[in-house]
């Protein structure tokens, strides 16, 4: 059996549902806001929520794709009894978290939240060219115009930011120098492309997108301010070996077996590396490039 | 039209804030509403929606 842990409404993991369908596995979805209650049955764990009831040794491989397991923790009224019943519920979910990551599995729930500033670090640390990074709270040594700044938070959207929009934090040149101090900033040395790299990574495999995004105004800072009218071109790509290998290092260091990597190719022939996303979107690359990534992870579960 | 988040937040953000790009449209955001989602057992969702192929039909031949 397969545990899905995603979210009720994520679109990719119904494409990847249409192929476990066709290879016939049988799988359980876990949404992200169900609760978990951990019982014990003949000495086997159950887990039940109000959706799924099943054993974690019938538990065969794991997916976590969005939102993970979440358990239904007890309070009680004697605060030190409070405590020690605090602690131990805490074991026993630890315990659950842990056993099922112990099996065949494409990411980890405890390995969920990425930090951009510590896999740059590391990125480096294998060898990838990185552009030039730093944090600072004013504009003072910004090379304006040739400075990039974006989000460090996985979450880029802002809700009712407008009148009658949301927002969005995307990538942004730096263009003018700013009086005030402002709240520690991501700044990034801009990089002139040839064009930007989309690679999903799964156990070892990288499959790749080159999107020639540096020709189109709205497009040439950042790829996702889409131009519906004309599109990017986007053809399939393969990395040099070396960049492959350097991928691998950095991903089995992260403890990431399956993401979104993005890269630059930039003017003067070298790959910069910009960042890990382990629960990214690669609908776009699988259905462009024809790699049926979807297939792929269905058939390694 | 000036984003309202900085002038609304007492404590200082990052400056990426300044440039807050607006997403989507009021059009988009009708559209959205009209989307219709199925419940559907099979796929263990409520939220199936019907999709349309990437591709043209006459492409993949």
């Amino acid at each position: 059996m397969i545990l899905i842990l995603s979210a009720n409404k994520d679109f990719t993991t119904n494409e990847v549902i249409k192929w476990l369908h066709i290879f016939d596995k049988k799988y359980i979805r876990v949404h992200e806001f169900e609760l978990f209650e951990i019982k014990v049955i003949d000495k086997k764990i159950l887990l039940e929520s109000q959706r799924n009831s099943f054993y974690i040794d019938d538990i065969n491989s794991v997916w976590f794709r969005r939102g993970g397991i979440k358990f239904n923790r007890l309070q009680f009224q004697n605060e030190s009894v409070n405590k020690i019943m605090d602690e131990t519920q805490f074991c026993l979910e630890d315990y659950v978290i842990k056993k099922l990551e112990s099996k065949r599995h494409i990411n980890k729930q405890s390995n969920n939240r990425t930090n951009k500033l510590l896999i740059l670090e590391k990125a480096v640390a294998v060898g990838l060219d990185v552009p030039t990074y730093f944090l600072a709270d004013n504009t003072d040594h910004i090379n304006l115009g040739k400075t990039i700044t974006k989000s460090i938070s996985e979450n880029i959207m802002v809700k009712s930011a407008f009148d009658d929009f949301d927002g969005i934090l995307y990538t942004s040149i730096i263009d003018k120098h700013e009086d005030e101090v402002f709240f520690p900033t991501f700044f990034q040395e801009k990089i002139e492309k040839e064009f930007e790299i989309r690679c999903f990574y799964l156990n070892g495999k990288v499959w790749s997108c080159a999107i020639f995004s540096q020709n189109d105004e709205q497009t040439k800072i950042d790829n996702r301010i889409y131009n519906y009218g004309k599109p990017n071109r986007n053809v399939r790509y393969t990395l040099p070996p070396e960049i492959h290998h350097k991928i691998c290092i950095l991903m089995t260091e992260l403890d990431y077996n399956c993401g979104s990597i993005d890269f630059i190719k930039s003017i003067d022939g070298k790959f910069y590396f910009l960042e890990v996303n382990p629960v990214g979107q690669f609908l776009g690359i699988s259905d462009i490039c024809n790699y049926a990534l979807e297939k792929e992870i269905a058939d390694y579960l | 039209m000036e984003n309202r988040i900085r002038s609304e937040e007492k404590n200082k953000l990052p400056l990426n804030f300044k440039y807050l790009n607006k997403l989507g449209s009021k059009k988009s955001k009708e559209l959205n509403k009209k989307i219709c989602y199925v419940k559907c057992d099979k796929f263990q969702t409520d939220f199936l929606t019907r999709v349309t192929p990437f591709k043209a039909f006459t492409r993949m031949l």
